[in-house]
């Protein structure tokens, strides 16, 4: 997965559970966990003293843990900011959102959000409305929890809008099937200096797809061996009718089925052997001339 | 190469359990099904 950050933070989609390994403007990162934050005397001296990234602008990725409900928090920049969630499709217009959230003085307060429809519902466009009608009551200054109502059909996103800083912000898109979501966050180490823009990271990731319910019928199945999932399946089946032992046996030849899938996937193990010799004429490759610089 | 939700509806209905053949039971089935899969540590 390619991603640009902007700025210290940085959110996961609904889809992904974690990053498994990165690197940031094509240097290896390390992924530190939610303990990293833990660190005595604070991740500072961490951030800027790791020997494998010293001097390097960024360092790497701190996980900053799985409940935040949106991807991006209301911007701080003026406080008149009205929650709307809007729709490309025609189904789930008037639909209502739940968001609880804090008020600018620290009350706590729960809103119903309709859901509205994009300017001619195409995804992105806002020609010509009133930026904060249809929004929440009031303007909010953080947002705890969102709660999707059941019968969603497509996924729909959440804009933080102000008359004030007049362009709406982007905070989140949601999966239409999951009730209360949650997205994971990153915090990019080492990206401490703001000096009016923020520096760009440019991330190259690894990552661990989350589970998120299959609803159309143009969804892509993110397992790639329908076998695996027919096992499963008939284990799931076992299992509801009491015979344990068969839907163990069902689910371990599932689960066997996808690691052959993948190991049959992964063209080496270990470190890549690069020739730099041609084996015909003995002369070096052109990989190894660029290699010793000439 | 993975494929698209409605093919597997249609090839996976037989697995689907007891009187499985109604699309709502399909789907969840399938999903249980990948939800298991996908939460196992080995893969990625």
């Amino acid at each position: 997965m390619r991603m640009t950050a902007v700025g210290p933070v940085m959110p996961v989609p609904y889809n992904v559970e974690t990053i498994e390994g990165a690197s940031i403007n094509g240097k290896p990162a390390a992924i530190y966990g939610t303990e990293y934050q833990f660190v005595s005397g604070g991740p500072g001296d961490m951030d800027h003293s790791h020997w494998m990234f010293h001097h390097s602008q960024h360092g790497g990725l701190a996980d900053m843990g799985s409940e935040f409900p949106t991807m991006y928090d209301i911007p701080l920049d003026v406080s008149d900011y009205y929650v709307a969630a809007y729709t490309a499709n025609v189904n789930d217009i008037g639909k209502v959102i739940t968001v609880f959230g804090h008020l600018d003085n620290g009350q706590e307060v729960v809103q119903s959000v309709p859901l509205q429809l994009w300017y001619n519902g195409i995804e992105g466009a806002l020609v010509g409305q009133a930026i904060s009608a249809g929004a929440g009551a009031q303007p909010l200054a953080d947002i705890v929890r969102v709660v999707l109502p059941a019968n969603l059909t497509d996924y729909f996103s959440l804009y933080a809008t102000s008359l004030s800083a007049q362009s709406p912000r982007f905070l989140s898109k949601y999966h239409p099937s999951v009730n209360v979501p949650t997205f994971r966050r990153y915090r990019l180490t080492n990206e401490s200096h703001y000096n009016g823009a923020w520096n760009v990271a440019t991330l190259l990731a690894q990552v661990k797809v989350k589970y998120v319910p299959l609803v159309a019928p143009t969804d892509v199945v993110p397992l790639d061996s329908d076998q695996a999932i027919q096992c499963m399946m008939q284990a799931n089946q076992s299992l509801d009718n009491g015979d344990i032992q068969k839907s163990e046996m069902f689910e371990a030849k599932a689960r066997k089925i996808l690691a052959e899938c993948q190991s049959s996937k992964q063209t080496f193990r270990g470190a890549p052997e690069i020739i730099d010799h041609d084996p015909v004429t003995c002369f070096a490759s052109s990989l190894a001339r660029w290699n010793h610089g000439l | 190469m993975p494929q698209l939700f409605s093919d597997l509806q249609v090839s996976m209905a037989p697995y689907a359990g007891d009187g499985g053949f109604t699309p709502t039971i399909v789907n969840r089935a399938i999903n249980v099904a990948v939800k298991r899969l996908m939460e196992s540590e080995q893969w990625r």
